[in-house]
């Protein structure tokens, strides 16, 4: 029973974690497929930016041990593969900005997936461009005309933009106009001013062809909205029933099914699900929603209070949490400091400041404990070591501690709202806290 | 319903902390082989959260890498360590190698994937917080390891500080948040009992855990406020703990009369909260006269008083402090009250000013009494004062004028104030901000 | 610091400005090499005065390490102590020792090297003692730390030095060290390393900081955490050495690192007390001949409390008035106190060295003081000179024994009285009673007024521990003078103790009583009165047997203060122990700017040099040193000094030649290099230095005028 249910979870887990299908942009995906194919088969070259929202499916994932893993680029290499040439004559190269973060690393693995390091090692060569023409050189067969055709894949575009001024993509794109080899560069990003990061030489050489995934229920109203999430909730959330992959006893899928429906048609539901929608509507929300749902389940049916507690998680805010975790001492600095950028409009200011108000107010009523200069700078630098404060410039290591100046880094609000929150404070401190005329 | 004899036992060794446990135990790969990319484990200083990971990674016995980033001062030894440590690497002492060089990212990765074995293995990175300070593209990097490596490595990042203060423009992957609340007042009493055995052990005398526990609560009652740092706690209970027993152990009253020993140690507790964090025993009362404490020659005290008065005070000022006698008492009052009005930005708050040598000097001769010949030994002191950080070179005048150099002075008010005493020298007098009052 | 003082005043030395001194100078610091490299057949070993230097500077030397090792000793072990049981139970924080030593506690250095070896020998021969300067990045501070454990090794296993040296820095990082460490001890320990078994048997890593204000604090805090997150593996021990006070320790290290280490305060005594201690022991020791007269002991003593609490600058001081003593000629190879080594020493004297002798202030008023024809035979007579000279010998070296006796004997009584007007430390009467006649002075009579009202309770114990001074001394002085004096305060000793205040008090009681009884009283009043007056004869008729006793024994000190603590000066021939030439001051506490000043402003002031003699500071001579005439113009600007105007001025003074205009315009380049060479000499004195702001303009660096 318990590891029945267990395989199920392990369904679902799968199902939201790994699951990167994508919906409805079968035109983009069949524009890249073309794109994509006539360097394969004319070996002409190409270059063109996908521009997409984070996590959209966008991306290129090693599909290792899941079949359902298929993003859109995926699915278009999948097509590609399916075509007998493509062994034979095109070489995929994959790159990542986040791994690739100089061109040095990013022509080594280059070279290494055109299976040229032998060719290569021992080789010196003056520049980049030398080296990387060097690598398509080789690739070309007997004759001139021939040769196989390279397709370039940068993930994370926009980091390689920031390389020393840009030689790797120069080159390439330079390479793709100048039909030395046929070659396709594809950038995947996310950032949709990523043409401006190119500089100008670069910009000029780039084939201004930009293919956007934009989110599609944009303009959709907000009713179609709740449907869209909860027809996404329903086939993530369903277990296909009487399937051999996953060894549960029918009854049990079918008893949580059920539950899932009934949960679907749950008015309240309904309402956590809207304040969801109206938080975020993308996809990646929705799944990391479902996913914090998932793992906490510990054996029972789907309720709406287990997706409310985590709609309350979702909302609350952290940074009042760890104000709730100070001790009196520092809260009473944290608000001394409020009162403080109340005063001087925001202006910096330094602990001696701080200190000053503070004992003010600990002298003035005798209910608040009083403590030594030297215990107030510790609980000052802790509230610090939270970054709760920041220092404006830290160049002044020489200065003493107590003049460097600060700025606040919470609000008032949830200053108060902490202060309302923490339990056992002196009923002084509260009444401070709300106004600075002690 | 988690019915893991593991998870009751770590319940057990690890009090207050259950529902984290729960938590976490659900989000680690311990029951089937999907697991999250990343958790972010967040809460105060010693609210448990790396004793909780460690010891539930090792009761569930996963392949696992622990990794303290505060010590990885260079990208290339957090590589090296997290490779030793998933490939089991022992060192040959006489020539000490890693696993593999590597220091970038790229190599990292290889590396890793050329290591078997590490699926569903976890790697924890305690003090996170640190990864913002590395190269840029660790920390998305390591938010999203399973994509980059198509192995099922599960990150899990330890910190202080809320993941808001992570935020930048790579940082696109939202760990799952396990957050540590700090304990509160009764589950740190029941956390302190825990150290029962050991302060036993410790304790000349016999008493029980009760006994204990009534210490404790007066303790906390006292410190609670100031403080919730468990660490800092269990310091203080232990040294004043001693001090709580000592009546008994000299016989003077016995272990059941509490109000005896309540009124022995809270005095003792009151001192002892002054030092607080400072971890110095109260007896030694270094703390409070630091002045006295630190003996400078005469004519140094001098110079040190010299340059506060040099750094707190502005320059326009100096002639009417300085000069006796001046003849214009009705302005100074004018500017005096002026002064007054804007009492919150004293200089004394604003901290020092740079100053020049040749004013310091000048001050100098005018505060000292009796004239003493400008000589090396003089110049000396100054030297010295710099070296021993009581003055500070500021960064503003160029190193190489022999007279242009600019120095602030880095001591306290209340340091200062004592020095003066102790050369019977008033420097409230010629302090600008406190000649009005 | 110390090292600062001393070098500046080396520096001194080179400009000092009488020439006598310097004559005899020259001498002085070559002498100071031979001292520094220490061997005694320097040049002047052949001349008696330098032997009697030599030996009686390493006397003073001995005698001060030998001091140093006992001040420091206890702290040290106390240290030692910490380090070997920090670690026996387990540790949550880092245990960290602050030593709290002075400003500038003598050589620092000395001491944490006394303390590295005692560590080594008892505890454990893991220390590693990090210098600031190379600990300017945490990277460098780890491999330095780890390397210097790592390398540690006992000579006779050399190749395995070799391993550890081709380890490349960079690889050095803590795994490493803990690999390292548990090869050391926990796998031989056993198999499977369980603390507590092996904790024992393991050694303590001790890091040692010296001087924790110059190092960057924040490479500090990290440091310290890192080491925490090891802290269970390795057992690490801290040593701070911390100069000013332990707030430095407070302010500079912040809340998260202060909560990974675990202090407790070491603090090593004040210099002062220091200083009297190496005075007491080394300096007024009774058989140590050279003495400092009043006015120069001043000079030093306040050097040492208004600039530098440094006793080693105060030694070296001493060190320096000695050879300035000394090679004032042989007659100061006398300085003994042993009456037969002084007389080996004045047999081998030539006629010279009687000469020299003769020159001594106190020899004129010893020849005026006699007859005529011992006048005659003591300006003429050798022979006859010597056995003058040795009579007052003996003389002086009996009185310096007595002297020094009788100084401790009067601090016993003076030092703790209301306001101590003779001071309360012996160096304070020391410098009164060999600059004057102490027993004629006022504060002298004060103290003995004051004595005069003191109880039997406070009287006793200084009487006795007077005694215990004494009574070892006796032996010593076979003549019985001193004897009997030892005597007669024994005596009195024994009458104040059988002198017993409650039989007076009994008296007084009866007397009241009988008072009270008495009924015959009208008013309160008059009641009081009485009782006002009988108080009053009570206190006298009380205090008359007391006092008497009191009296006596004060007279008898007093006395016995009168016969021995004359002033020096009053014997002939005192110049030979007490050195007062207080004109060294110029040497010692030198001003090198206004010295640089001078030689350049005034050449002829060092050259001795006729061509150059000017008679206001203002005046440019051609004779002088081209950089001097630099020099001496550039004074006459301002911030900045154009350089042309500057070589124009130059050449007018340097060259005469000619001074139509077109020839102005053509410099001779040899002229032109000689000011070249000039300015550029004056800017590697740092008086000056090229100026981006202006062109062909440089900077001065000094101030104007």
């Amino acid at each position: 029973m318990e590891n029945n249910f267990n395989h199920i979870i392990k369904h679902l887990k799968q199902n939201i974690l790994k699951n990167r299908t994508c919906y409805g942009y079968e035109k983009e995906e069949q524009q890249i497929y073309d794109l994509l194919e006539r360097t394969l088969d004319c070996g002409e070259s190409n270059s063109a930016l996908l521009i997409g929202p984070r996590r959209c499916g966008k991306t290129l994932v090693n599909n290792n041990n899941s079949n359902l893993v298929i993003s859109l680029v995926n699915k278009v290499l999948e097509q590609l593969q399916l075509k007998d040439n493509f062994q034979t004559d095109c070489i995929l190269v994959k790159l990542n900005g986040l791994i690739h973060t100089d061109d040095r690393l990013a022509l080594k693995s280059t070279t290494s997936q055109m299976q040229l390091d032998n060719v290569v090692d021992g080789k010196v060569f003056g520049t980049f461009a030398e080296n990387l023409a060097f690598l398509l050189e080789c690739l070309r067969t007997g004759d001139k005309c021939k040769s196989k055709s390279v397709i370039f894949i940068l993930e994370a575009f926009d980091l390689f933009c920031s390389h020393h001024n840009q030689t790797l993509l120069y080159n390439l794109f330079d390479v793709s106009q100048s039909a030395q080899a046929p070659i396709c560069i594809l950038g995947i990003t996310c950032r949709l001013d990523v043409i401006e990061l190119l500089e100008k030489r670069v910009k000029s050489r780039f084939s201004h062809r930009q293919i956007f995934l934009l989110p599609h229920d944009s303009q959709t109203s907000k009713s179609d909205a709740l449907e869209d999430v909860l027809r996404k909730i329903e086939d993530y959330l369903r277990v296909p029933e009487g399937s051999v992959k996953l060894k549960t006893n029918d009854t049990l899928t079918k008893q949580w099914n059920k539950s899932l429906t009934n949960l679907l048609k749950d008015k309240k539901f309904k309402n956590v699900i809207q304040r969801l929608i109206d938080i975020d509507n993308s996809e990646s929300m929705l799944k990391d929603f479902l996913v914090k749902v998932i793992f906490q389940l510990n054996g029972e049916n789907l309720t709406v209070d287990i997706f409310q507690k985590q709609l309350n998680m979702l909302e609350e805010d952290d940074m009042i949490k760890v104000l709730q975790d100070l001790t009196v001492l520092e809260l009473c600095l944290i608000i001394s400091m409020k009162h403080h950028i109340e005063i001087y409009d925001n202006n910096p200011m330094n602990f001696e400041m701080i200190y000053n108000r503070f004992i003010k107010f600990a002298n003035a009523n005798a209910g608040v404990q009083n403590f030594q200069r030297a215990v107030i700078l510790k609980a000052f630098e802790h509230i610090q070591g939270l970054e709760l404060i920041s220092m404006l410039s830290n160049t002044t290591s020489k200065v003493q501690k107590e003049y460097q100046f600060f700025k606040l880094l919470v609000t008032p609000r949830q200053i108060l709202e902490a202060v309302k929150k923490s339990s056992g404070l002196p009923t002084e401190v509260t009444q401070w806290a709300h106004s600075s005329l002690t | 319903m988690a019915t893991d004899p593991v998870v009751l036992s770590l319940k057990q060794s690890l009090p207050c902390r259950d529902s984290q446990i729960d938590q976490l135990y659900n989000l680690l790969p311990g029951k089937d082989d999907i697991s999250i990319p990343s958790v972010y484990i967040c809460g105060a200083a010693s609210t448990g959260k790396s004793a909780v990971v460690t010891s539930m990674l090792h009761k569930l016995e996963i392949k696992h890498a622990i990794v303290n980033l505060v010590e990885c001062y260079t990208s290339k030894i957090l590589f090296e360590n997290i490779l030793n440590k998933f490939s089991d690497h022992t060192f040959d002492p006489t020539n000490p190698l890693p696993y593999a060089k590597c220091d970038n990212l790229m190599d990292f990765i290889s590396h890793l994937k050329g290591i078997n074995g590490l699926d569903k293995s976890v790697l924890v990175l305690d003090k996170a917080e640190e990864l913002r300070h590395m190269d840029a593209n660790l920390l998305p990097a390591f938010l999203r390891i399973t994509e980059l490596t198509n192995l099922n490595i599960t990150v899990i990042l330890i910190s202080d500080i809320v993941f808001e203060k992570y935020y930048n423009k790579s940082t696109d992957v939202e760990p799952l948040k396990v957050y540590f609340p700090q304990y509160n007042k009764d589950e740190l009493l029941e956390i302190l009992t825990l150290d029962f055995d050991y302060v036993k052990s410790e304790a000349a005398i016999d008493f029980d855990v009760d006994f204990y526990k009534n210490y404790l609560s007066l303790f906390l009652s006292v410190f609670y406020r100031a403080c919730r740092d468990l660490c800092e706690l269990r310091y203080m209970s232990r040294v004043n703990f001693t001090k709580y027993l000592q009546p008994v152990v000299q016989k003077q009253c016995s272990v059941s009369d509490s109000m005896v020993l309540w009124r022995n140690i809270a005095p003792v507790l009151k001192n002892s909260l002054e030092v607080l964090y400072l971890r110095v025993d109260v007896t030694s009362d270094q703390m409070n006269n630091a002045a006295h404490s630190l003996e400078l020659p005469y004519y140094a005290k001098y110079l040190l008083v010299a340059a506060y008065l040099a750094s707190y005070n502005s320059t326009k000022d100096d002639k009417k402090i300085f000069v006796r006698n001046t003849g214009k008492k009705s302005k100074s009052v004018r500017e005096i009250k002026a002064k007054s009005k804007v009492s919150e930005q004293l200089n004394t708050q604003l901290g020092p000013k740079p100053f020049t040598f040749d004013r310091l000097l000048a001050i100098f001769y005018a505060i000292l009494e009796e004239k003493v010949g400008f000589n090396n030994n003089l110049l000396v002191q100054v030297s010295s004062l710099v070296e021993l950080r009581l003055l500070v070179l500021s960064t503003v005048g160029d190193g190489t004028s022999l007279d242009g150099q600019k120095y602030k002075c880095n001591v306290s008010f209340d340091f200062i104030h004592s020095t003066a005493k102790t050369i019977g020298f008033n420097i409230k007098k010629y302090l600008s901000d406190f000649r009005h009052l | 610091m110390d090292e600062e003082t001393t070098s500046v005043s080396k520096g001194v030395f080179i400009f000092n400005n009488n020439t006598i001194k310097r004559s005899s100078h020259g001498k002085k610091r070559k002498k100071q090499t031979t001292e520094t490299t220490k061997d005694d057949n320097g040049i002047f070993a052949s001349n008696l005065w330098y032997q009697q230097y030599a030996n009686l500077k390493t006397i003073l030397e001995e005698n001060i390490t030998e001091l140093n090792d006992n001040m420091f000793s206890s702290v040290l072990s106390q240290l030692v102590e910490f380090v070997g049981n920090c670690h026996n139970t387990t540790v949550e924080e880092i245990p960290t020792a602050a030593l709290l030593t002075g400003i500038n506690m003598p050589d620092h250095g000395a001491q944490f090297s006394s303390l590295i070896n005692q560590i080594k020998q008892t505890e454990t021969p893991h220390v590693v003692c990090l210098q600031s300067q190379d600990c300017t990045h945490i990277k460098n501070m780890m491999e330095n730390m780890i390397s210097k454990f790592i390398n540690y090794d006992s000579p006779l296993e050399d190749e395995d030095e070799d391993d550890h040296r081709n380890i490349k820095k960079n690889q050095l990082n803590l795994p490493v060290l803990q690999c390292w460490y548990n090869n050391l001890y926990v796998e031989k320990s056993s198999s499977s390393p369980i603390k507590q078994q092996t904790k024992n048997s393991q050694k303590v890593l001790v890091v040692i900081i010296p001087d924790f204000e110059s190092f960057s604090t924040i490479v500090l805090q990290k440091f310290i955490l890192i080491i925490s997150s090891y802290i269970e593996v390795l057992p690490f021990v801290f040593i701070f050495g911390v100069a000013t006070s332990l707030n430095t320790l407070h302010t500079s290290l912040s809340y998260q690192i202060m909560s990974k280490i675990n202090i407790r305060v070491f603090k090593s005594q004040p210099s002062i007390v220091y200083l009297d201690k190496v005075l007491e022991n080394a300096f007024f020791d009774t058989n140590f001949p050279f003495h400092l007269g009043g006015k120069v002991f001043n000079l030093f003593v306040d050097l040492f409390l208004f600039y530098d609490l440094s006793v080693n600058n105060f030694i070296t001081n001493i060190k320096y008035a000695m050879a300035e003593h000394f090679c004032s000629g042989n007659t100061m190879s006398l300085c003994t106190l042993s009456i037969s080594e002084a007389r080996e020493m004045i047999e081998m004297f030539s006629h010279n060295d009687f000469e020299n002798a003769r020159h001594l202030l106190s020899f004129r008023k010893l020849v005026e003081d006699q007859t005529y024809e011992n006048r005659i035979k003591l300006l003429t007579d050798d022979d006859y000179l010597k056995e003058v000279l040795m009579q007052h010998l003996k003389k002086i070296q009996k009185y310096l024994r007595r002297f020094h006796l009788f100084l401790k004997l009067l601090h016993v009584l003076v030092n703790d009285l209301p306001k101590a007007p003779l001071g309360k430390k012996i160096r304070e009467l020391y410098a009164i009673a060999v600059s004057k006649d102490i027993t004629k002075s006022d504060e002298y009579r004060q103290c003995f007024q004051l004595l005069g009202f003191l109880s039997k309770t406070e009287l006793l114990p200084k009487i006795s521990t007077i005694i215990n001074i004494l009574s070892p001394r006796v032996k010593r002085f076979e003549n019985n003078k001193i004897a009997d004096f030892l005597n007669k305060l024994k005596q009195d000793l024994k009458d104040l103790n059988d002198f017993n205040m409650n039989e007076l008090q009994d008296a007084v009681e009866e007397i009241e009583c009988e008072e009270l009884v008495d009924e015959t009283m009208d008013s309160r009043k008059q009641f009081k009165e009485k009782l006002l007056g009988l108080t009053k004869q009570k206190a006298t008729r009380q205090l008359n047997k007391y006092e008497q006793l009191r009296k006596d024994v004060l007279d008898l000190l007093t006395n016995a203060f009168e016969e021995y603590l004359v002033e020096p000066k009053s014997f002939y021939f005192h110049e030979i122990f007490f050195f007062d030439d207080v004109s060294i001051q110029n040497n010692i506490v030198g001003s090198h700017r206004s010295a640089i000043h001078n030689a350049l402003n005034d050449p002829q002031y060092y050259l001795q040099c006729s061509c150059c003699e000017i008679y206001t500071s203002s005046t440019i001579l051609r004779t002088m040193p081209d950089i001097c005439v630099a020099y001496k113009l550039h004074l006459e600007c301002g911030k900045m000094i154009n350089l042309y105007d500057w070589l124009q001025a130059f050449l007018s003074i340097i060259d005469h030649s000619d001074c139509d205009d077109e020839s102005r315009r053509y410099v001779k380049p040899e002229l032109q290099a000689r000011f070249t060479q000039a300015v550029a000499e004056l800017e590697y004195l740092g008086f000056i230095k090229n100026s981006k702001r202006k062109a062909d303009h440089v900077a001065r660096l000094t101030w104007g005028g």
